[in-house]
């Protein structure tokens, strides 16, 4: 048990959390940080475990997503279905697109994933007798409150990490790495590398799906250009991986929570620090910081990423000890 | 019906003529030793055998199945094992995780996967660096590490491609005697080796290709005074004394 302790005690700190933090505001962002918990471990599953990268996170996403909201839309379901059946439709594109692309390697596979995502978004776009096409989908949202949604997300997270936890445990695990270490290897010692890494993709897609069941379910909109959005899923998931820890079990967690900072610092151009500052001062370049800092989202994950690739190649989770170490060397 | 068995096999790559019409038999517990010079085919046959290549003709027989067109991991599963010339070590996961991959092979779970692995680990003599990761070792013991990878998939049948290769005079006499071992635990061995020293010393029976194609079959000292084979391989006949 000694070795589940960390993830434990911070899930037993999420779980009273809502008690303490009686803002909606936060309650939303922490709320966020747990949905991208289940893409990040999802991502992290089948790009830092079994090497095979993703830039195509959205196009499970967008299915779970909009399972969720057609179910709605067109047989009257409660969306909540959705989080049954998104992963199930989201494992019915990975599966025909994966014993396609598996034969490809390395980045040809990555490019392949990133033409999914497109074609996803151009078919939900295209298809507007069915989807709504760019008008969206709208649901009635089923709480007022953010708690339930909090606690669904938190449920929901915690069952990727341990889902992926038990996953790495088992044959399929010790499979999944063997094929990013070498897969002709792989192959030789009697592992269809095709098939596990159609169950890799396959597990990922269905928890992926998840996420976007409940994002539905959460914001009550939809359309292409955000759950089928390159950028603010699929790379966003990659940025998740890569900043928490490719390969490591919390790294994905703890990627959600500093990424989906990281968004909001930029989005509220610091939490409104440099805006008041830039108001205060009447500064020029303070004002003309403020005024693109909203938009500049990319280019500080930009810097982020090459900083983490820099200094901690391994994400938080996997320099940790090391992390730890520079921080107390200079007390 | 024979243990195992090769009927005039060929593999081209474009024009290329990698191996033409080469056939032969090994019968169970054997060291069949494959010699010839670089670039003569040999690890082009290893990949024929383990399902890499696909043949453009001829066909592979083992224990009664056809395995020529077929994955190399369902031939891995039929129980034909092979090891790389280059190594190929799962570099990010320890020693044990690498030879445990192996072992689930025939494990129905991770328990009885890491008890096999420490089995093949301890009659490897490689029990030693269990927890180091793969990537952190010497050529010798890589060499080693994919012996006994290969061995933990419980195989009737395994390919040795140059495991000798790099290895000092102490490494060679140790794997002389793992190759030994390895026999006497009754499996079936097909070696690839220039070092003649071993090839002399453990085959019981010897076949030597050049250019893709058989130059001479038969016991180790027939093979090396075979005029071809000391003209295109050996360039003086083999003392076997030296």
């Amino acid at each position: 048990m000694k070795k589940h302790t960390f993830g434990i005690v911070i899930a037993g700190i999420l779980a009273v959390a809502p008690l303490l933090i009686d803002n909606d505001y936060y309650l939303h962002l922490m709320i966020l940080a747990l949905m991208w918990v289940v893409i990040g471990s999802a991502w992290n599953l089948l790009a830092g475990y079994t090497g095979q990268v993703s830039f195509g996170d959205a196009a499970f996403f967008g299915t779970g997503a909009y399972t969720a909201g057609l179910l709605h839309d067109h047989l009257g379901w409660s969306p909540w279905w959705g989080l049954l059946f998104g992963p199930i439709t989201a494992i019915m594109v990975a599966v025909p697109f994966g014993w396609i692309c598996f034969r490809l390697r390395g980045a040809y596979f990555a490019l392949a994933t990133l033409a999914l995502n497109e074609v996803m978004r151009h078919t939900a776009t295209i298809m507007d007798g069915f989807t709504s096409g760019m008008a969206g989908v709208m649901i009635l949202q089923s709480f007022t409150s953010k708690i339930p949604y909090y606690y669904i997300a938190l449920a929901l997270a915690i069952l990727s990490v341990v889902c992926v936890m038990a996953v790495m445990g088992h044959r399929s695990g010790y499979y999944f790495l063997s094929i990013r270490e070498d897969q002709d290897a792989a192959e030789s010692l009697g592992i269809d590398t095709h098939f596990y890494k159609m169950i890799s993709l396959a597990i990922a897609a269905g928890l992926t799906g998840v996420a976007g069941a409940l994002y539905m379910n959460y914001m009550g909109f939809i359309d292409p250009e955000v759950v089928f959005s390159l950028h603010d899923i699929s790379i966003m998931a990659i940025l998740v991986g890569i900043v928490g820890g490719v390969g490591t079990i919390y790294g994905p967690a703890i990627g959600a929570f500093v990424m989906v900072l990281a968004q909001e610092l930029f989005r509220t151009g610091g939490f409104g620090v440099i805006t008041s500052l830039a108001e205060s001062t009447g500064n020029a370049s303070m004002i003309t910081i403020a005024n693109n800092m909203t938009q500049a989202h990319t280019l500080g994950f930009g810097i982020l990423v090459v900083l983490v690739i820099r200094f901690m190649p391994n994400g938080i989770a996997g320099d940790w000890e090391m992390l730890v170490k520079a921080v107390t060397k200079k007390r | 019906m024979s243990f195992f068995e090769i009927k005039k096999i060929s593999k081209r790559f474009g024009g290329v003529k990698a191996v033409t019409d080469v056939s032969f038999t090994v019968q169970e517990g054997e060291i069949f030793g494959l010699i010839g010079p670089n670039g003569s085919g040999k690890t082009t046959l290893f990949n024929l055998i383990s399902g890499f290549y696909k043949p453009n003709a001829g066909s592979i027989h083992f224990q009664g199945n056809r395995i020529d067109g077929k994955e190399p991991h369902q031939i891995n599963r039929l129980g034909v094992a092979r090891t790389f010339q280059v190594v190929k070590p799962l570099k990010r996961m320890t020693v044990l995780d690498n030879v445990m991959v192996g072992a689930f092979a025939t494990a129905t779970g991770p328990k009885e996967a890491k008890a096999i692995a420490c089995e093949t680990l301890d009659f490897c003599r490689l029990d030693h660096r269990r927890k180091n990761l793969a990537g952190e070792l010497t050529i010798g013991d890589r060499k080693r590490l994919e012996i006994t990878r290969a061995l933990a998939t419980k195989p009737a049948l395994i390919l040795l491609d140059e495991t000798f290769a790099g290895l000092n005079h102490a490494e060679q006499d140790d794997s002389i005697k793992l190759i030994g071992r390895i026999r006497d635990s009754g499996v079936t061995i097909i070696i690839v080796e220039h070092i003649m020293k071993v090839i002399m010393n453990i085959s019981d029976k010897v076949h030597a290709i050049n250019f893709g194609e058989t130059m001479a079959e038969g016991t180790p000292s027939k093979v090396v005074s075979h005029p071809e084979v000391v003209r295109a391989y050996l360039g003086e006949p083999y003392d076997h004394h030296a």
